[in-house]
C-alpha cells in the first residue's frame, strides 16, 4: 500500500520499531566493534541511547513530526552513551532540525532531514573518519535526496535507501584499515542499518508497538524480504579479543 | 618528569611532552571535541588550540609507576558533555597504555568551553 505522507504517530512508530530492531540485534553489532577502541559495546551503547530517546517520545501524548523528532533529539542527547551513542544523538539532532516546523512529511522532506542529520554529525568532530557510521549516514543521505526526487512512496523509498546503506557498509573495510585487518564492517554503520530496517518495518499498518516483546523470528525473517541477503553477517567470527579492565 | 622504562640492555626515557602530545591527539580525534583549551594567564580567556600546539592543553604528572593526565577540552554545543568526557578518558587511557606502554592511573577532564 502506498504511503506518501508520514505524520507524528507514524514517525513515533518508526522510532519504536528502530529501537526494537536494534535491541534484538545489539550483540551482533557489539561483535563488530573494533574502532576506535575495541571494547565491544557499540550495539549496547546505540541501543541505550535509542531507549532514552524513546522514553522521551513516550511522554508526548500526541504530536506532529516536529515534536516527535525534537523529543527524540532531546532524549538521545540526555541518554547518549559511548562514541556511537553520541554520534547517533547528533544524527537525530540534525534530523530534527531538518524537519523543523513540519506537521507531516513526504519523501523529499525526509531526505532533507537525513541530509541535515549527516551534516550536523560531521560538524562535531575535528577529523571525521571515513569508513565509520558517519560515512554510512552521509552517503545514504546524499543518495536519498536523489531517490526522493523520483519516488514519493515511502515503502519504495526506504527499500532503496536501505540498499544504499548496505552497499556503503560493505565498503567500510576498504575505507578504514583497522576494519579490513579485523575482517569486519563498521559496527556503528551496522547499527544504523538496523535502525533503518526497523523504521521500514513500521511502514506497514499493523505494527506492534510494545517494546517489551522482542520481535519474533518470523518477523525478523520477514524484514529480509528486501532483496539483499544477510547471511554474510553471521559468518563473522572473533576478529579480536576484548579485555575489560575494571578499575 | 619523564617516564623511564628499563630492561636488561638499557633504558627508554619518554618525555612528558610526548605523553601530552599523544593524549592531546587522542582527545582531539574523539567525537564531540572541537579543540584543546589553553587559559591565557593574562586575562583568563580560553584559547582554542589546534594540532600544532595542542600539548598546551594537557598536563602530565608521573605518579609511582604510572601517569596522571589532565586534559582541558572544548566541546561542540548540543552534545552530551558527560558522554564525550567519558569517551575521551577511555580513548586517552587506551592509546597511552597501548602505544607508549605506561600505566595511566587517572585521567581528569576539564571542559573549558563550548563552541556554539
Amino acid at each position: 500500500m502506498r504511503l506518501e505522507l508520514i505524520d507524528g504517530n507514524k514517525l513515533k512508530e518508526m522510532f519504536y520499531a528502530s529501537a526494537q530492531m536494534l535491541e534484538k540485534n545489539k550483540q551482533k553489532v557489539n561483535s563488530l566493534n573494533v574502532f576506535p577502541v575495541p571494547d565491544g559495546d557499540t550495539g549496547t551503547n546505540m541501543c541505550l541511547t535509542m531507549m532514552s530517546a524513546i522514553k522521551e517520545v513516550k511522554t508526548l501524548a500526541n504530536g506532529n513530526v516536529t515534536q516527535v523528532a525534537d523529543a527524540v533529539s532531546r532524549g538521545s542527547l540526555k541518554g547518549a552513551r559511548g562514541n556511537s551513542g553520541v554520534i547517533l544523538s547528533q544524527l537525530f539532532r540534525g534530523f530534527a532540525k531538518g524537519l523543523k516546523g513540519e506537521q507531516v512529511i513526504n519523501t523529499r522532506k525526509y531526505a532533507e532531514a537525513l541530509k541535515a542529520g549527516a551534516d550536523t554529525s560531521y560538524k562535531a568532530v575535528m577529523k571525521p573518519v571515513e569508513g565509520t557510521m558517519l560515512t554510512v549516514a552521509r552517503i545514504t543521505a546524499e543518495e536519498a535526496e536523489k531517490i526522493a526526487q523520483g519516488c514519493s512512496d515511502f515503502n519504495v523509498f526506504f527499500k532503496e535507501i536501505i540498499k544504499i546503506a548496505k552497499r556503503v557498509l560493505d565498503k567500510t573495510p576498504d575505507m578504514l584499515a583497522v576494519l579490513k585487518q579485523a575482517g569486519v564492517v563498521d559496527a556503528g554503520g551496522m547499527g544504523l542499518l538496523f535502525i533503518m530496517l526497523g523504521a521500514s518495518n513500521a511502514l506497514k499498518e499493523d505494527f506492534d508497538q510494545d517494546l517489551d516483546l522482542p520481535l519474533t523470528e518470523d518477523e525478523i525473517i520477514a524484514t529480509s524480504e528486501l532483496d539483499f541477503s544477510q547471511e554474510g553477517l553471521g559468518e563473522i567470527g572473533e576478529g579480536y579479543c576484548t579485555e575489560f579492565l575494571i578499575p | 618528569m619523564a617516564v623511564k622504562k628499563t630492561n636488561s640492555l638499557g633504558e627508554i626515557v619518554i618525555s612528558e611532552d610526548v605523553i601530552a602530545t599523544l593524549a592531546g591527539i587522542s582527545a582531539i580525534e574523539c567525537y564531540g571535541i572541537v579543540g584543546m583549551a589553553s587559559k591565557r594567564a593574562t586575562d583568563g580567556l580560553v584559547e582554542l588550540l589546534g594540532y600544532d600546539n595542542l600539548s598546551k592543553g594537557v598536563k602530565v604528572f608521573t605518579q609511582d609507576n604510572g601517569v596522571v593526565i589532565n586534559l582541558y577540552i572544548i566541546v561542540e554545543y548540543g552534545i552530551s558533555i558527560a558522554a564525550v568526557g567519558k569517551n575521551v578518558i577511555e580513548t586517552v587511557k587506551y592509546n597511552v597504555e597501548n602505544i607508549i606502554g605506561i600505566i595511566v592511573k587517572k585521567v581528569d577532564i576539564t571542559v573549558e568551553g563550548i563552541r556554539v
